[in-house]
């Protein structure tokens, strides 16, 4: 006899476990913060929009972040952030309005004659009308005036011919307000006129142009007289974008849904063109396109990844298909949705689990997850600030850094893409990155080991008990190896691998515990572990960082430190619901957390607060750690499945109906 | 350098009178709001801060009230030459943060404006337990509202490496969970005060006939989408649309007259974020900050060496090789440890007497930038190695228009933190504020500061 298959609120089976049959029956989705794009989602965000542009971006400012991972959801926008916001709209929609022709279908780019005139409709300083031209018989010059509607390049050509006299030929310049732009001597005659063409970059608006005749020659005795006839002139201005009041609208349609990451309703199109027509009164269609821009990157629906859910009377409510396909690529790519998802979500996919499930595992199969979950597992590892890092001091370059950070980017993509994904084999692997550059930081028998050109990042096998999985890359060893080194290290790998961050130290610390100079890491750490108001916490903390005491600030393998102490590696692991252990070397402690299910449920929470931008909550996000416990402790122990599950949880799909603000 | 007098409408530069230096500075000046005592010029206020605290029997001069001295290898010895403009302020006590969230640096730097308790915040992670951004607008966020008059800025912030915003890197607030970002860059910074004097009159115009247009629509968006967020959300979709308000109200405003100011020359671009930056970083900050107030732009402004949790090198100050914060959790029995604390706090002293010596430079009527402007000098820690907020080493510098009284030293036995902010705002010329902060923290403005 099967047990009776439990159905939750929203319809999809509780199956059988018992664990999850109490805190899943309703819907519980948790505290979700709206999120204002990070840096990187904005700069993605932007340069989705238009991908035949190469857009050159102003600094955004800095992220907050929630734990190790940027997520902007505290800090409102002040004066100077919304400053750089508007000045970001502004140079974008300053360099797409110069390509429109590039994104835009119907705009056309056609050069414009904005003057043409005959010689003879003119008249000239010296001269008369002569047939189709005016006749210039001594030193003078033909002018006019014309205006332009757009600065840039123009073109100017003037037909003309002259009668030869003399040694010279007639000598013609051509002068655009008061600079000449260009001088030619008039080889042709009668017989055979000729057009000349000069170029002259002109600023928008009214202009003088003259042709000058510079050399006159008159010999009466011999009948012989130099003159220059001018049969027309023209200006034509550069390549000049042309958008009517239709193509505009065809903009709006094709930009501010992609903008918006939704549909667009008919009030934010009334509104869209309705900048446009204000700005069209006094200015041109481009003008008026840049305000159009620049409204839609000003917006709340672009700046914040703005969820509101199906508008319902209950207490709880879906995400819409839009809002889920938003949190999916930003959590995966971090960058908007692309043209499946967007149609999944136009289908009402996303609604389902089924659905979700099936762009969930599309979208972690796709190379942007490859590189943007590469990125973000560098960021849980609190190497997001690496490359600008000195605190282990001058030897410490900044080549070094990049060649120890791409070791680390190199280890953590085979593990998760083509490894087995576990996160045991991420702590446990037998096997590193190493490229020439960092190749002496492991010694002496890996510089061996190494073909020398290296300069990516190859893989080496470990041996030994020195060295093992991504605790002992020499990215981490030095990020976290400056000042109490012990406390350093053993914080980082308890708040990135058990999730706990111990209470901070005491408000007034009367009495701090004696320090010595040329005092050990060892020995002050020990100080710190007998101290009576210190112990408590640093028990969980120092004897972690502790099992690395003999690797140095570069991660280097030492045998004494820095004052000639012995270091030894002696450590173990504290405090923890299940994972309490004495550990000898890194390499016993890889092994006790890579096995470790508090490791595990710690990972999982780890990710989804990359994806949700918050902590998750005992209480209010029980059966959300429920679902991915269920996968992330099934012994498939998978990364990739954990990345698949989280969407699929109350807490990423789900939101609590706002109660309206008084 | 150029100087001449420029007049600034609340971005558009407008036009050079293109008078000399010497002209300049005699020129009589036309706009006198929120001035006081027959002063010309609005009184400024900036807040200076340098972190974890100092070494606090080598920060202290020595003798009496009015008969002290600073020694000549102490932390202050760089400001022995301004001693008859500053004020030393030893033996105030941050009581406010004794209470609430937060560790010691946490506390030091948020209440350190503020006066008043942080709220629970995301950043370390728990279940929400954990210790957030400031419960409440700081002092000189405070002030700048209630003297702002058409400025082209309400109040100007300058980080110099001051990190990625929360808690250990944010001293002013616009209000609770708001902390105000200082700009980091100072080439960004520049464009920001100056750009538009490279912008055509024509351009600008098209620019400002868009501008409204754009911004109309995002006030709008911004408002309809006000009642449809959580409560969590509301507060800061509301203030952003304030935000939006006042780029919108930027577009009206006129033109702040007759200051005679040098517009500073725009340096090549380089990596502001690199350690080896950081004094180049501070010096271009510094020169804009005195720039803009003398300039007229705003009326306050601070300047923020690095964060709480301070763990640079500081080769300038002597100290190549050891880090500010890994030294200051040093016992107080080593002494080679303190004699680098001793460099670089005084290294930050010299700073400070930059600052006063540049605001000196600018001739305001009769006296200088300086004579008009209260400088404050806070640190987020008493002593580094205890996170003692006890004794908070602080100096003024500057007049204020003769608000403090200046020249000398005092010494508090217990004065609270927040009765020390609350008389900053009385020097500012607010006099009918009754307390600043957590009132519980808070019983009246110290008399003692006022001569």
């Amino acid at each position: 006899m099967s047990t009776p298959v439990i159905v939750r609120p929203n319809g999809d089976p509780l199956g059988n476990n018992a664990a999850m049959d109490g805190i899943c029956r309703t819907i519980n989705p948790g505290q979700t913060p709206m999120h204002r794009l990070s840096a990187n989602e904005y700069e993605n965000s932007l340069r989705a929009l238009w991908p035949e542009l190469t857009l050159e971006l102003p600094d955004i400012g800095k992220d907050e972040r929630v734990g190790p991972f940027a997520a902007n959801v505290v800090a409102p926008v002040l004066d100077l952030q919304a400053e750089l916001y508007q000045s970001s709209a502004e140079a974008v929609s300053e360099q797409v309005v110069a390509q429109l022709e590039e994104v835009l279908e119907c705009a056309g780019a056609l050069p414009e004659q904005v003057l043409d005139v005959e010689g003879e409709s003119l008249v000239g300083s010296v001269g008369q009308a002569s047939g189709d031209a005016w006749l210039l018989w001594s030193n003078g010059s033909l002018e006019t005036s014309f205006t332009t509607p757009a600065a840039g390049q123009h073109i100017i050509e003037v037909l003309a011919w002259g009668s030869q006299a003399g040694a010279d030929l007639p000598r013609m310049d051509v002068v655009v307000d008061n600079v000449v732009v260009g001088a030619v001597d008039v080889e042709v005659t009668s017989a055979n006129p000729k057009t000349y063409r000069f170029e002259a970059p002109l600023t928008r608006g009214p202009h003088t142009i003259a042709v000058r005749f510079l050399n006159d020659f008159n010999d009466p005795a011999n009948m012989a007289d130099r003159n220059l006839w001018v049969d027309r002139f023209s200006v034509t201005s550069a390549p000049l974008t042309r958008v009517d009041r239709a193509c505009a609208q065809a903009f709006v349609e094709q930009v501010a849904p992609r903008a918006l990451r939704r549909p667009v309703t008919d009030a934010e199109r009334a509104g869209l063109m309705g900048i446009y027509d204000a700005i069209l009164v006094k200015y041109d269609s481009q003008e008026a396109l840049r305000g159009v821009i620049e409204a839609l990157l000003q917006s709340p629906h672009f700046l914040y990844r703005v969820e509101l859910g199906e508008q319902t009377e209950q207490p709880i409510s879906a995400l819409t298909s839009w809002e889920l396909a938003s949190r999916l690529s930003y959590f995966y790519w971090d960058a908007p949705p692309d043209e499946e998802l967007w149609r999944a979500a136009a289908a009402g996919e996303l609604s389902s689990e089924e659905g979700l499930r099936a762009q969930a595992v599309r979208m972690v199969a796709d190379p942007r997850s490859r590189s943007a979950l590469n990125r973000a597992m560098l960021e849980l590892l609190s190497l997001h600030d690496f490359e600008t890092f000195t605190q282990a001091g001058a030897q410490l370059t900044p080549q070094l850094r990049e060649a120890m950070l791409a070791d680390v980017e190199a280890f953590v993509d085979h593990v998760l893409w083509e490894d087995d994904g576990k996160i045991a084999t991420l702590l446990t692997a037998n096997y590193t990155f190493v490229s020439a550059r960092t190749a002496p930081l492991y010694g002496m028998e890996m510089t061996k080991k190494l073909d020398t050109s290296a300069d990516k990042p190859v893989r080496v096998e470990l041996t030994g008990e020195e060295r093992i999985g991504v605790l002992t890359q020499p990215a981490l060893l030095a990020r976290h190896g400056y000042g109490q080194v012990p406390v350093h290290r053993g914080l980082f790998v308890r708040e990135t691998f058990l999730c706990d961050r111990p209470n901070p130290p005491p408000d007034e610390l009367i009495n701090p515990p004696a320090t010595f100079p040329m005092q050990s890491m060892r020995s002050r750490a020990e100080g710190r572990l007998e101290h009576k108001a210190c112990g408590a916490c640093h028990a969980g903390v120092d004897p972690l960082g502790l099992v690395f005491d003999p690797f140095d600030e570069l991660g280097r393998h030492v045998d004494v430190d820095a004052h000639g102490t012995p270091v030894h590696w002696a450590g173990g692991v504290a405090e923890t619901p299940s994972s309490d252990a004495q550990v000898n070397g890194p390499t016993e402690l890889a092994r006790v957390l890579g096995g470790s299910d508090d490791v595990r449920a710690c990972f999982t929470q780890q990710w989804v607060r990359y994806a949700l931008g918050r902590n998750l909550s005992q209480s209010d996000d029980a059966c959300t750690i429920a679902m991915l416990d269920e996968v992330s402790l099934s012994g498939a122990d998978s990364i990739q499945e954990i990345f698949i599950a989280i969407p699929l949880t109350d807490a990423f799909r789900y939101r609590r109906t706002p109660i309206p603000f008084k | 350098m150029k100087k001449t007098t420029h007049h600034f409408n609340r971005r558009a530069f407008l036009k050079a009178l293109g008078v000399s230096a010497a002209a300049a500075g005699m020129l009589p000046l036309l706009e006198t709001t929120g001035t006081s005592q027959g002063s010309l010029f609005p009184k400024r206020l900036i807040i200076f801060f340098s972190a974890n605290g100092t070494i606090p029997k080598r920060w202290r001069p020595s003798g009496t009230e009015t008969n002290w001295s600073i020694p000549s290898d102490g932390i202050l010895t760089p400001l022995a030459a301004h001693k008859s403009k500053i004020l030393v302020c030893d033996g105030v006590d941050m009581i406010s943060a004794r209470n609430g969230l937060g560790d010691g640096h946490q506390t030091g730097m948020g209440h350190m404006l503020t006066g008043t308790e942080l709220l629970p915040g995301p950043f370390m992670g728990g279940d929400g337990g954990s210790a957030g951004y400031a419960g409440g607008i700081s002092v000189d966020q405070h002030i700048a509202n209630a003297l702002y008059n058409g400025e082209s800025f309400r109040s100007l912030e300058f980080g110099v490496q001051a990190g990625a915003p929360n808690n250990w890197s944010r001293m002013c607030y616009a209000g609770p969970d708001a902390p105000v970002e200082p700009a980091q860059n100072p080439h960004t910074a520049f464009d920001r005060l100056f750009n538009d004097v490279s912008l055509s009159k024509e351009r600008a115009e098209a620019r400002k006939h868009r501008r409204g247009s754009v911004l109309d629509f995002v006030s709008k968006d911004f408002e309809s989408l006000k009642p449809k967020v959580s409560s969590n959300d509301y507060a800061r979709i509301d203030q952003h649309l304030t935000s939006i308000r006042r780029l919108e109200s930027n577009l009206a405003t006129g033109d702040a007259e007759g200051f005679a100011c040098e517009l500073p020359t725009k340096g090549e671009a380089f990596n502001p974020d690199l350690a080896e930056n950081y004094f180049a970083t501070g010096r271009l900050m510094t020169d804009l900050l005195v720039t803009s107030l003398a300039c007229g732009m705003t009326r306050v402004a601070s300047l923020q060496w690095s964060r709480s949790v301070s763990n640079l090198a500081l080769p300038w100050a002597g100290v190549p090789n050891d880090r500010h914060h890994d030294l200051s959790h040093e016992g107080d029995d080593q002494s080679e440890a303190l004699e680098k604390l001793v460099k670089i706090n005084r290294w930050y002293a010299e700073q400070f007497a930059y600052l006063i010596s540049e605001l000196e430079k600018v001739p305001e009527g009769d006296g200088t930038l300086l004579d008009n402007t209260l400088v404050v000098w806070c640190n987020e820690l008493g002593k580094g190695n205890s996170h003692t907020r006890n004794d908070m080493p602080l100096v003024i510098a500057g007049g204020g228009n003769d608000a403090f009284k200046m020249g000398r030293y005092l010494k508090f036995g217990i004065e609270s933190h927040n009765n020390f902010l609350l008389s900053l705002c009385h020097a500012m010329g607010l006099q009918d504020q009754q307390t600043f902060g957590n009132p519980a923290y808070c019983l009246g403005p110290i008399s003692k500061l006022f001569g």
